[in-house]
């Protein structure tokens, strides 16, 4: 076992000591999920008391530098709320916020059954049984978005911005720019100006999911058996998550050439939810949603330069060139 | 002469080639030795490409802001400072200067006809830009 591993090992035993109804347990199996500075997941089963008891966890701690600052402490709220609802999310079980007891902080949740495949759409299986599982993916968004927030007290734990979503989640991102950014990058503030000038009230407010894709999605066989990474979640106006699904950068991950377009998903979608939504209605969040992109990679590139993650990340040739021809295109 | 910059780095990448083929490398190791390959990679294809890259980048954001930056505010137009040809590391500088002059400009740009014909023209300097890129 390495250093890194006993360290994080003898944090977890005495932070657990002090939780209810783990008297007689053990840790087993600990390992690390991933690499490098930039994921802090770290995999587990407790064991105990009784022979036949396992549960397995996942301990999900503040990495030094990431692709963007959350708190793990709203994710923590965020889920525990949601457990309340239909939707298929991880159970959490406890929080340090302050990273008091296992140096950062860090929330554990149970770790679910199926695996993930962010290529599943466009991947090896027929095509009959991959529009199945796009169409699934669709309803469940719909389900996020169909959550009855205010009766799960989510307004407690998130800010309510109203029909001024579009601009609340504008300022935020560009503070994140700006608080990250290394040098001037003008290609973003053209995208801000765009956005500042565009940004159109919202017809309803929904919890948004804000990374919604198949790579969050935990699968066994074609069922659906966890929705993944809430630490984004918000609440907003639906056409972000319908944005994000169907920018052009992600195509690749919701969309099947020919047999699962945008407009079909939109289809669905209405059908499900009984909110209409034209492509162009959504071209706004599309031009946020490649803007939102690029300026998660210049928080990477800025943790990266300071050492604090170990992913080269960098505003890639493809976003950039996606997000301006987006701006352009009329 | 030898070895040259690019023999170097070619050099660095089949020793980490090497590297790489070794059984006792862990999971969390190849993928920083994956990054560290990008990484060099990317220098490898770029370096020799940058001076010349921002030395025309330099004289069209020039000429775009002479044109753009009086509809925002006449002094944002770049003064014609002496940059030595040569300096690899001085005219990538004035590059990060001559486009935090842009940013100004396309903040402060009016909504008027001519504001968004200013616009048009940085978006096409910038989409030229990111095609043309070298790094």
């Amino acid at each position: 076992m390495s250093d890194e591993s006993t360290a994080t090992l003898h944090r977890l035993q005495a932070f657990l000591a002090g939780q209810e109804g783990t008297a007689g347990t053990r840790i087993t199996d600990l390992r690390r999920a991933g690499a490098g500075r930039s994921r802090e997941n770290w995999l587990f089963d407790l064991v105990g008391p009784g022979p036949q008891d396992r549960e397995p966890l996942i301990l999900r701690s503040d990495p030094d530098g990431g692709l963007v600052d959350t708190s793990r402490a709203q994710e923590f709220a965020v889920l525990r709320a949601l457990e309340g609802s239909d939707l298929p999310t991880p159970r959490v079980r406890w929080l340090d916020a302050t990273g008091a007891q296992l140096g950062s902080p860090s929330l554990l949740m149970r770790r679910e059954p199926g695996t993930c495949d962010y290529r599943v759409v466009n991947g090896d299986r027929p095509e009959a049984e991959r529009l199945a599982l796009a169409e699934s993916f669709c309803d469940l968004l719909a389900d996020v978005h169909g959550v009855d927030w205010r009766a799960l007290g989510l307004h407690d734990v998130l800010p309510d911005p109203g029909d001024h979503a579009a601009r609340h989640e504008l300022d935020h991102w560009e503070q994140v720019l700006r608080q990250n950014q290394l040098e001037a990058l003008p290609e973003l503030d053209l995208a801000i100006d765009w956005l500042r000038t565009r940004a159109r009230p919202s017809r309803r407010t929904v919890l948004v999911h804000a990374d919604y894709k198949p790579g969050n999605i935990l699968l066994e066989g074609d069922q659906v058996s966890s929705l993944l990474d809430w630490e984004l979640a918000h609440l907003g106006d639906p056409l972000e998550d319908l944005g994000w699904v169907t920018q052009p950068l992600r195509a690749g991950e919701h969309l099947i050439d020919g047999v699962w377009t945008a407009g079909d998903l939109l289809a669905r979608y209405a059908a499900a939810t009984g909110l209409h939504v034209e492509e162009g209605e959504l071209r706004w969040w599309v031009v946020f949603s490649t803007f939102k992109t690029a300026v998660m990679q210049v928080s990477g590139l800025r943790a990266f330069i300071e050492g604090r993650s170990d992913e080269p990340y960098r505003p890639t040739r493809r976003v950039l060139a996606t997000l301006l021809a987006a701006l352009t295109e009329d | 002469m030898h070895p040259t910059v690019d023999e170097q780095l070619t050099g660095a990448l089949r020793l980490l080639d090497v590297l790489q083929t070794e059984d006792e490398l862990s999971p969390a190791g190849q993928e920083v030795l994956t990054n560290v390959r990008r990484l060099l990679g990317k220098v490898q294809r770029s370096w020799a490409a940058q001076l010349p890259f921002h030395t025309a980048d330099n004289a069209e954001l020039t000429a775009l802001l002479v044109r753009t930056a009086p509809l925002v505010d006449p002094s944002l137009v770049p003064a014609d400072d002496v940059i030595p040809p040569l300096d690899a590391v001085a005219v990538a500088t004035r590059n990060a200067q001559l486009r935090a002059l842009l940013s100004q400009v396309v903040t402060g740009l009016p909504h008027t006809p001519e504001g968004d014909a200013a616009r048009a023209a940085i978006a096409d300097h910038l989409r030229h830009r990111v095609d043309t890129d070298p790094t």
